[in-house]
């Protein structure tokens, strides 16, 4: 038996440890589903582009059309993948959200592959706010928070408001000096 | 010591050896970089043998000139709890590290620098992660001192809870340590971790070993063949499909040679001990090891945060796991690109790997690193019944392709036969893993299981945790199921497929644990 009498010190009454509720998750804000929205709209545009482009040259200019198959197939391909995004999106949206507690920050985020991340505010060394082009048009920013682990360990909660985003970061330098 | 330790207070040079191995230094650095280029002036050397022998003899005195310069301009000393280095010759440099950011130290010692009987400092600092420090030639004594002033932390460092019931009794607690090292490698046990390495990662360099000699071995057979009398003739050419036999054996022969030789290089007498106290948080585990290079390294009990065994089908016959132990990376997160390094390479964080822990030394490196473990009653947890099933589904899908092969080519039998030996076979194996997947807790620590040929366990204490990350999919929560991740500073533990209620609950608990501690974690 090792006898080290300082165990009994750091005992945490395990009854009353705090339960994380999901109900109480707070959803970003709509700004940034509607940049989610313009994101997704526009690589699905983009992308068809892509493919419907080069078929309707051949079409027009070629000696002879593309046989319909390859409308089919690539077409087909093309609707489900975007298809599959559309519906990880619109599915996980109501679920994409955070929590602030008294020690921790959460971010759950995720439709078909669910990840709740809990970060304590003693092991966050930075953070950084940052506003993309979208975001500025939009109004939302993104609060990064960095722990010493690796990149999974870190937290990046997208589309808050500037105020909000400030107002964690403060809670943070608050609870980090008591 | 005190005079020793008097000597830092001044600025002061490198031991004069220090030029020789600096010399050495900047010569490996050259070829490194210029190889390429002297090999095609070699490839070319009757036109330019000139030309080769002046770019040798330029790149021998710049090398010279370059060490002495920097030689000359390098100085060092510890004052008023910083440790001061000059340096630079075109750009002149003065670092001031405060001790309290000094990370690690390490003691190594090259041929060269064996031959002298001096050696070399290396100092890791928390913060930028590339930036480090090297001394080239200090005497032995010098070092351990000059390590010692460099690692001790003088302040007490706030630990309300950890420093009082130990303090009593620092002295006691050092000397019993530094009595019993932890692990001493006799020949015997050093050739048994020879034996039990990963030899199938050598046999890749084993059969690069054998074509690249084979053009030379040709040669040498050939030569032997024409002294060969025309009997003998009949009956080797007889024998030759043997070759077919033996190559297999060779490369493996090969193979375990160079993972004995390169083990006994890397292990010689090996040594683990404690050093320090732990109520003044000077405790850490030391090693030594090597052969040519012999090196040496600490890591502060105290900065732990993620221990694994790992052990292979060889091992566990010798009874001998390796450990690797981690220390918080320098620097922060531990980059992909720099994990891979091996242990007394810079950048992410500072790692010990010890071979040969037989059951006995493990209980004794636990108490050690993890000293309040087990807290109270271990509680096991298990994945569900539905990660076999899951695993076995996958592995046979992707093995099924075979026998419908089989099928296709052979007829339906052999289809049916080929398909239910696949899937057997992979069931069987899935339960062995299934079942090798295991935790324990005790409310503070995890010590995870997995793998079932190769086995790892990892060990975290839960009050040092940086981030924990619960998944799950659709069809995860739909059953009720779910994986947990724990992110420390230098590592992950995962548990995967735990019923979601007690991924939860353990979720709550350890993020509990991290805000009720007190003090630093690292």
């Amino acid at each position: 038996m090792p006898s080290i009498p300082h165990v009994k010190n750091d005992l945490v009454d395990l009854a009353g440890w705090p339960e994380l509720d999901e109900v109480d998750v707070v959803a970003v804000l709509p700004s940034y589903a509607k940049a989610r929205a313009v994101v997704w709209g526009s690589v699905a545009l983009g992308t068809g582009l892509v493919v419907a482009g080069p078929l309707t040259a051949i079409a027009v200019w070629g000696d002879s059309a593309p046989p319909w198959q390859l409308w089919v197939m690539l077409g087909g391909v093309w609707a489900l993948v975007m298809g599959l995004w559309g519906l990880e999106e619109w599915k996980g949206w109501p679920l994409r959200g955070y929590l602030v507690r008294e020690h921790d920050v959460v971010y759950r985020s995720g439709w078909w592959s669910r990840t709740v991340v809990a970060v304590p505010f003693s092991r966050i060394q930075h953070s950084e706010i940052q506003q993309g082009p979208l975001g500025r048009w939009l109004g939302y920013c993104t609060l990064k928070l960095y722990t010493a682990g690796a990149a999974g360990a870190n937290l990046e909660i997208p589309g808050l408001s500037m105020a909000t985003a400030r107002n964690i970061r403060r809670l943070l330098e608050d609870g980090s000096h008591d | 010591m005190t005079d020793v330790r008097f000597a830092f207070e001044v600025p002061r040079r490198q031991h004069a050896v220090g030029l020789l191995v600096l010399v050495g230094w900047q010569a490996q650095k050259m070829l490194r970089a210029a190889w390429p280029i002297l090999l095609a002036a070699y490839v070319q050397q009757e036109e330019d043998a000139k030309y080769f022998a002046w770019a040798l003899a330029a790149g021998a005195v710049l090398t010279v000139v370059g060490a002495v310069l920097h030689f000359w301009r390098f100085s060092f000393n510890v004052k008023e709890g910083k440790f001061h280095v000059h340096k630079g010759v075109l750009v002149r440099e003065k670092i001031n590290i405060p001790l309290e950011r000094v990370q690690a130290v390490h003691v190594e010692q090259n041929l060269i620098q064996r031959a002298f009987g001096v050696c070399g400092l290396r100092v890791d600092t928390a913060g930028s992660s590339g930036s480090e420090l090297r001394i080239h030639a200090l005497k032995w004594a010098e070092a351990q001192a000059l390590r010692e002033m460099l690692t001790a932390e003088d302040e007490p460092v706030e630990v309300p809870n950890e420093s009082t019931p130990e303090s009593e009794q620092p002295s006691t607690t050092r000397t019993t340590a530094t009595r019993s090292p932890l692990l001493e490698l006799d020949v015997p046990t050093l050739l048994k971790v020879g034996l039990s390495q990963n030899h199938l990662a050598k046999v890749a360099f084993a059969i690069g070993g054998v074509v690249t000699f084979q053009g030379v071995a040709w040669e040498v057979v050939a030569e032997l063949w024409a002294k060969v009398p025309g009997l003998w003739r009949t009956i080797l050419l007889f024998l030759s499909p043997l070759l077919l036999v033996i190559s297999p054996v060779v490369i493996a022969t090969v193979a375990v040679a160079i993972s004995l030789v390169t083990s006994v290089l890397k292990h010689w007498q090996m040594r683990l001990w404690v050093e320090g106290s732990r109520a003044k948080r000077t405790a850490a585990l030391h090693l030594t090891q090597g052969l040519l290079n012999r090196q040496s390294m600490q890591i502060p009990l105290h900065k732990v945060q993620w221990v694994m065994w790992e052990s292979t089908w060889i091992r566990r016959l010798f009874s001998m796991d390796t450990v690797h132990i981690r220390q918080a990376a320098a620097g922060g997160a531990v980059d992909a690109s720099q994990s891979g390094n091996g242990g007394m390479d810079g950048g992410g964080g500072m790692k010990m790997g010890i071979p040969a822990m037989n059951s006995k030394r493990t209980r004794r490196l636990e108490a050690l690193l993890f000293p309040s473990w087990p807290e109270r009653r271990l509680v096991t947890l298990r994945p569900v019944k539905y990660a076999f099933w899951i695993r076995w589904v996958k592995r046979g899908l992707i093995l099924t392709p075979l026998a419908v092969g089989a099928g296709w080519a052979l007829g339906l039998e052999w289809g049916m036969a080929m398909g239910a030996m696949c899937w057997s076979w992979v069931g069987w194996l899935s339960r062995k893993v299934h079942r090798g997947q295991w935790a324990t807790t005790d409310g503070r620590h995890l010590s995870a299981h997995r793998g079932w040929l190769f086995r790892r366990r990892v060990m975290i204490d839960w009050t040092k945790l940086q981030a924990v990350e619960l998944t799950q999919n659709r069809i995860h929560a739909r059953r009720g199921v779910a994986h947990l991740t724990f992110h420390t500073s230098s590592g992950v533990a995962q548990l995967s497929y735990l019923p979601e209620a007690q991924a939860r609950q353990l979720r709550d608990l350890a993020v509990s644990r991290v805000v009720s501690q007190q003090g630093p974690w690292m």
